[in-house]
């Protein structure tokens, strides 16, 4: 049952709480700029909210930058999920990988050797994978170093992207990585969320949703 | 002679049924009640001769957590972690009287303070501003300060939040049921520990600070004819984790409106899901941002049967989930059974003793995303001591094939601090404290560790091991267990000491100094430097206990690690360790200063922390440390996690009256 601390059950407790309350600071004050409106990224052709966290829901379009192609063009530039809505899939997105990697973290290395290769075999079925790394092996904000060093150490054939303030965060903690959201292009909702490299379910499940979507078309 | 009465019973019983297998005229099902209810009046009668006696416990950990220093950017869960402070005070009561026993454990949880989510929006958008503000494609300041406050809320749903539970509760009866005493029931309902052979199947007990138990009914008989022992265990229920983190303050919450089954009765009490101004309690527990457990149900049987000299033990488990909202390989799998066979000869002609224990797992994962995978595996396990003199030479070696550990129905995206709650312990033929097996490494491996000590006199020894295996899951994710040369890693690891004690016995010393090496067999880093390297350590550890005078002791306790790894962690090669010195006034207490360091660029280098001991009587202790601990960090199963440093104070006092 939940209970509230109306009378903790030892004496000394009650002598010594006084020095671990909150000191009465009451609630913080939230200066007018940062309650203006707005988001980073509003496209006109994006399923509108609510957005939220758990598998139905639909993401929240958020824009990262850094490289579109890697394979091809070290440039950098601005991707956003709204690139990969595909509401008819006229262009062809049957399924949409979203991926986060920390270059500290053992699972996100391990998962990234794997990866160009599967989407070396199941881009051409709809699949497309975006990555977003978010912290370098000091555990500092992801730099564009950090985004060279890792494509270039893993032959990256896919949108990798720097997400230096972790939006991310808002489906999976920093501390928990690698995050995978398994996402439908037709109306950006969440299909699976796989906390860490989990890569039989995983992929077990791309697999099929693609053999299923490509089959009913 | 508590067996008498059973006894007596027994033979009404008997006698009820007309004293023959064959006698099943009448109505054998009121005669059955007519038997066991003598057996229980007669029972009872014999315990009312007994007094009741009662044992109270007295366990409170009033813990401050200040700013561990581990604060990063833009990252809400260095943030969440700070700045609370909490009670947990544990009251254990048992009373007995005869061979019944009953138990019940509270745990009640307050907190007297809590970080606010607004807060940490506005530290973390104000330390960006600190460091340069926003990037391209970064969201602005309303923006980022909306998503880190909404994250922190988010986190903190089910944190810091007031519980009392009660943990742990049985009942349990230990019968003789004949008058020697030889021929035994124990019955329990309520909560107990559990362990069949040595874990593979099942293991549910206290360890690191965990307590797990099934809370349901066990029946355990046993028999002892001459030399023959016979034994059979029977038990039911669902799986009880503890269901708070002090560390954290994180609970573990079932979904108020989705228990089914045995969770129905089992789950009465304990701590729910919630609706919170950050997280909606929805009407499925794989939508509600605070369910984060999913009662497993778990049954077992196991029969041992002892002639002469051997014990053999076959058992079984089955785990069976009512619903799973964890997308790793074992938490999706709707139900898994387990079963091995045991082999054990404790003196093998006076020099030598074995155990054996083959296991065969099945799973069955969730409705869909099953095709590819392997649903099926098993485990070999092997422990042989050898004696001669002087020289105790022993070996464990372990064949482990897609065999997986029973890891609990948690949700790691929710409940990150609970993902090694398990109900099997699958050896690892490793030293208890080895933390370097990465990844699913203990899932499909082959190898051992043979280890051989030699007592010099009675005051001296030395000890060496050699430890080799291949796995082919630690630098690859392989649920799988496909062999292959490219998915293998091969681990060297070897480590010699020595224990010597004084003439008295009051001063004592263990060292030792050690090695790991693990390389693949493929190069992990291409291009023309690519290494093979996955992890290296050399490490020393000591533990000294010098008797000064009298009352006074003083006792040197370290471990130092040199630490290399390839994939993740640091850029650089680390070191890491922790030296604590304490001195003992027997039999008050001790004073103890420690420092411990880690220049793994994630966390901070230096700690320091200081504890007092004062004990009260032989039973109950004060301790107050203040200070500062590292943290860790740990990758397993395809999931890093990151275990907070700690920086604070914490009073613990432990009283039995």
């Amino acid at each position: 049952m939940m209970h509230r601390p109306l009378a903790p059950s030892l004496v000394f407790v009650l002598v010594l709480s006084p020095g671990l309350g909150g000191c009465g600071s009451g609630a913080p004050t939230i200066p007018d700029e940062l309650l203006a409106c707005g988001g980073q990224s509003n496209e006109d052709d994006y399923p509108p909210g609510p957005y939220g966290a758990e598998v139905g829901d639909t993401v929240e379009n958020f824009r990262f930058r850094g490289y579109a192609q890697p394979a091809a063009s070290r440039e950098l530039s601005n991707v956003s999920f709204a690139d990969f809505f595909d509401r008819d899939g006229s262009s062809g997105v049957r399924l949409l990988l979203l991926n986060t990697a920390a270059a500290w973290c053992q699972p996100c290395q391990i998962e990234h050797l794997d990866l160009p290769r599967r989407v070396e075999e199941l881009g051409p079925r709809g699949l497309r994978v975006l990555s977003m790394l978010f912290q370098d092996s000091d555990g500092r904000p992801a730099a564009e170093s950090t985004l060279e060093s890792w494509v270039t150490t893993f032959d990256t054939n896919f949108p990798m992207l720097l997400d230096p303030a972790y939006q991310m965060g808002r489906y999976g903690p920093a501390d928990t990585p690698p995050l995978n959201l398994v996402v439908d292009p037709r109306d950006m909702s969440i299909l699976r969320i796989f906390v860490g490299n989990q890569e039989g379910p995983m992929w077990s499940f791309v697999e099929e949703e693609l053999d299923r979507r490509n089959a009913s078309r | 002679m508590a067996g008498w009465p059973i006894f007596r019973a027994a033979h009404a019983f008997w006698t009820a049924r007309g004293g023959s297998s064959r006698g099943r005229a009448g109505r054998p099902l009121p005669k059955l009640g007519a038997a066991l209810a003598a057996l229980l009046s007669s029972t009872l009668a014999a315990a009312e001769e007994e007094a009741w006696q009662t044992q109270l416990t007295e366990q409170a950990a009033l813990i401050y957590n200040g700013d561990n220093r581990d604060t990063r950017s833009g990252d809400i869960t260095t943030k969440t972690n700070d700045s609370f402070s909490l009670l947990n005070n544990r009251l254990d009561a048992q009373a007995s009287r005869g061979s019944l026993v009953l138990s019940l454990r509270l745990d009640h949880l307050i907190f007297f303070s809590r970080p606010d989510p607004v807060r940490i929006g506005l530290d973390l958008t104000e330390l960006r501003t600190q460091q340069g503000g926003a990037g391209p494609s970064e969201p602005d300041d309303a923006a980022f300060f909306r998503q880190k406050t909404f994250e922190a809320g988010n986190d903190l749903s089910n944190r810091h939040i007031d519980w009392l539970i009660p943990a742990k509760y049985s009942a349990s009866y230990d019968l003789a049921l004949d008058a020697t005493g030889s021929a035994r029931l124990k019955s329990t309902l309520g909560d107990f520990h559990a362990q069949f052979g040595r874990g593979l199947v099942l293991s549910v007990r206290k360890q690191d600070g965990n307590d797990t138990t099934i809370r349901g009914a066990r029946l355990v008989t046993s028999l002892r004819k001459d030399d023959l022992r016979l034994g059979l265990t029977l038990l039911a229920g669902t799986g009880n984790p503890l269901r708070v983190d002090e560390q954290s303050g994180r609970y573990l919450g079932v979904h108020p409106k989705r228990a089914r089954g045995l969770a129905l009765l089992t789950e009465a009490g304990m701590p729910r899901a919630i609706d919170t101004d950050y997280v909606p309690l929805t009407e499925e527990c794989a939508t509600s941002g605070t369910c984060s457990f999913v009662p497993d149900e778990l049954y077992g049987a196991q029969l041992e049967v002892a002639p002469v000299g051997v014990q053999l033990s076959s058992q079984a488990s089955l785990l069976r989930r009512p619903e799973t909202i964890d997308q790793n390989l074992v938490r999706a799998s709707r139900q898994i059974l387990t079963a091995s066979q045991g082999l054990e000869v404790p003196s093998l002609g006076e020099f030598a003793s074995l155990y054996f224990e083959g296991a065969g797992q099945v799973r069955e994962p969730d409705v869909d995303s099953a095709e590819a995978l392997r649903k099926d595996g098993y485990a070999l396990y092997g422990n042989v001591d050898l004696f001669y003199e002087a020289v105790q030479l022993s070996f464990e070696g372990k064949h482990y094939r897609a065999f997986f550990p029973l890891s609990a129905g948690v949700s790691v995206a929710r409940a990150r601090e609970f993902s090694p709650v398990r109900y099997s312990q699958v050896p690892t033929t490793e030293p208890v404290w080895n933390t370097s097996q990465f990844e699913n490494f203990n899932t499909c491996v082959s190898g051992g560790r043979s280890r051989v000590d030699v007592h010099l006199g009675q005051r001296a020894s030395v000890f060496a091991w050699l430890g080799r295996y291949d796995s082919w899951a630690e630098s690859v994710a392989n649920e799988n267990c496909v062999i292959s040369e490219d998915r293998r890693n091969r681990i060297w690891d070897l480590a010699t000491g020595t224990e010597l004690s004084s003439a008295d016995r009051r001063s004592k010393s263990v060292l030792s100094v050690g090695l790991r090496d693990d390389v693949t067999a493929r190069a992990l880093v291409p291009g023309p430097e690519g290494s093979r390297v996955f992890y290296r350590e050399a490490y020393c550890r000591y533990d000294l206990l010098f008797h000064v005078e009298g009352p006074y002791s003083v006792q040197l306790q370290g471990w130092h690690r040199y630490r290399n790894q390839a994939v993740g962690g640091p850029a650089e090669p680390w070191v890491a360790g922790e030296h604590s010195t304490a001195l003992e006034l027997a039999p008050f207490g001790n004073l103890a200063f420690g420092v411990e360091y880690d220049t793994n660029p994630l966390t901070p280098d230096l700690y320091f922390n200081g504890q007092l001991s004062y004990r009260i009587n032989s039973a109950s202790n004060l301790t107050l440390f203040a200070g500062q601990r590292r943290g860790a960090l740990r990758c397993v199963a395809g999931v890093c996690r990151i275990f907070p440093p700690f920086e604070g104070a914490r009073l613990d006092l432990t009283w039995r009256p």
